[in-house]
């Protein structure tokens, strides 16, 4: 999201009505991402709380004003990712991938909607879905954001859509098309 | 598209959001970072304090002569009524706050837009001023006015702020919670930098200092503890200014319910002999360094709008028990009437404690 930047920088000056005003602009995109890791309400508003009190806390932070959202987004997966972890319902990379297509006897596109497909995803490729694909992050600012290479997140692009793909079979094609054909 | 292929970005946003919750969620957050360095719990009980208002009040004539485009511009405005009508708490908070509050009358101009701040009261609780923010062509509803003002005598802000713009000027409030009966007068400062719209952000270079007497105060020691179910309330001290009753209490819980991992949190409801009920929202808590447990917080709370007609007024302290593992557990307990005009009180046994006054 673009914010104003005079804002921004206002909110980093420490004037709590701009920063406040930028969180209730971003409310909706943080619990949205939370919700996706923890598929339910009330982790995902305990989620979105501790973001919130983080970016009131450390806000003066924020080296730049383009940087903003980045920040915020990052502080809302690493609490996403730290309850997960607490809770132990993270699901570790190699389980991911050694886990079995769905039956053929079962229908799965009827069963999984793109938003329960994307939450079963592991959260290696949640993340990065999410970050190119509803926040609008470039592959770079990806690789920033997740300090590796823009191949691997390619490759991370190129697995996680596979895998949705897989899910949802013919059911969803769009992000497949825009971001490799 | 074939009807069924579905993305992630809608995927996503049909994830349903509970916006209000998460709107509260902000503004408590801003609230309680506020507060620090006091150990101030999550209340939702502050949010009405800072609810939302529509706030419109005429400047006077003498802040207006100052400005002439201004006040040209101020006298078309529709005069709702008073600044204070719209968030005092009913008739009789507005009437104490017109006839208590001081006049400011400071206004400044800049990059166009100018800035003035209308009434200020302080009562040992809380600050509360009021301001208008104005611009030769009419504000849009999108703006407001950045930067919370502050205390010199408050370790950084520790208030908020809220306005509304109606008919092209924006009408707002702040409210700085400080809790100091022996500071004769506060100091307040605010530096508003920018003007925000949804359009555009215009600086400017405004900044106000001014100082606001403390309301005087009636302190009365009430010294008295109603226990029940391992709860004690010990009420304080009771003080009495124009616009407000304050009364100071403290929590004592007995060790056993924290060891389980529990939470009290000790309230009260007030209502005098003329049948009105009165809210009493908390200012704020901490507990002391000596106590037995970390729930023993002690509070404050104000009643505002008292009927000037009353003869006594009865406070109702309840609260509940909540933990991780048990249901919530109401608590109530044996009442405090205070004569309000010889200043003594007595207990009452086993009251029934009233409803909340329907909210406005």
């Amino acid at each position: 999201m673009q914010h104003d930047e005079e804002m921004v920088a206002a909110a980093i000056k420490g004037d709590r009505l701009a920063l406040q005003h930028l969180l209730k602009d971003e409310k909706e995109k943080l619990y949205r991402m939370a919700f996706t890791y923890v598929r339910n309400e009330e982790d995902a508003i305990d989620i979105f709380q501790q973001t919130v009190l983080q970016a009131i806390e450390s806000v003066h932070q924020v080296k730049e004003t383009a940087y903003f959202s980045t920040w915020l987004t990052r502080i809302c997966i690493n609490k996403a990712l730290a309850l997960l972890k607490k809770n132990k319902k993270l699901i570790v990379l190699d389980e991911l991938e050694e886990r079995k297509a769905p039956s053929d006897s079962m229908d799965i596109a009827q069963q999984l909607d793109m938003e329960k497909a994307l939450g079963l995803l592991p959260e290696k490729y949640k993340t990065v879905l999410m970050l190119r694909f509803y926040q609008d992050f470039t592959v770079k600012q990806i690789a920033d954001f997740m300090e590796c290479p823009e191949g691997t997140v390619k490759t991370l692009i190129h697995r996680g859509l596979a895998m949705l793909k897989r899910d949802l079979k013919g059911v969803y094609a769009d992000e497949w098309q825009r971001e490799f054909n | 598209m074939n009807g069924k292929e579905n993305s992630i970005k809608q995927a996503l946003e049909q994830i349903e959001v509970p916006e209000a919750r998460l709107d509260a969620i902000i503004e408590e957050s801003f609230w309680e970072t506020a507060a620090a360095p006091v150990k101030v719990r999550r209340r939702n009980r502050w949010m009405p304090a800072v609810a939302t208002v529509v706030l419109v009040a005429g400047i006077s004539a003498a802040t207006l002569s100052a400005a002439p485009a201004l006040a040209n511009y101020m006298a078309q405005l529709p005069v709702i009524g008073n600044v204070f009508s719209i968030f005092a708490e009913n008739k009789h908070g507005v009437a104490a706050f017109d006839q208590f509050s001081e006049d400011v009358g400071l206004i400044q101009t800049s990059n166009g837009i100018t800035i003035s701040i209308d009434e200020a009261i302080y009562d040992g609780t809380k600050l509360t001023f009021t301001y208008q923010v104005a611009s030769e062509a009419p504000l849009d509803n999108s703006a407001y006015l950045s930067s919370f003002p502050e205390l010199l005598e408050a370790d950084g802000p520790t208030g908020g702020m809220q306005s509304e713009v109606i008919d092209g000027v924006i009408a707002g409030i702040a409210e700085i919670t400080h809790l100091d009966e022996d500071a004769e007068v506060v100091n307040v400062v605010w530096e508003p930098q920018v003007l925000f719209t949804e359009e555009k952000a215009i600086a400017g270079d405004w900044k106000f200092e001014f100082a606001v007497k403390q309301l005087e105060q009636k302190p009365i020691t009430l010294d008295e503890k109603v226990s029940s179910d391992g709860v004690t309330v010990h009420l304080q001290e009771l003080s009495i200014t124009d616009i407000a009753v304050n009364i100071a209490y403290q929590q004592l819980v007995d060790p056993a319910i924290v060891e389980a991992g529990n939470f009290v949190e000790a309230e009260l409801i007030a209502k005098d002999n003329l049948g009105n009920v009165y809210e009493m929202p908390y200012n704020g808590g901490s507990t002391p360094g000596d106590a037995l447990t970390a729930e023993d917080f002690e509070w404050t709370a104000s009643l505002r709008g008292l009927d000037p007609n009353a003869s006594t007024l009865t406070f109702y302290p309840f609260g509940h028990i909540s933990g991780p593992a048990i249901e919530p557990e109401r608590v109530e307990f044996d009442a405090l009437q205070f004569n309000l005009k010889d200043g003594t009180h007595r207990l009452i046994e086993d009251p029934t404690v009233p409803k909340p006054p329907p909210v406005k």
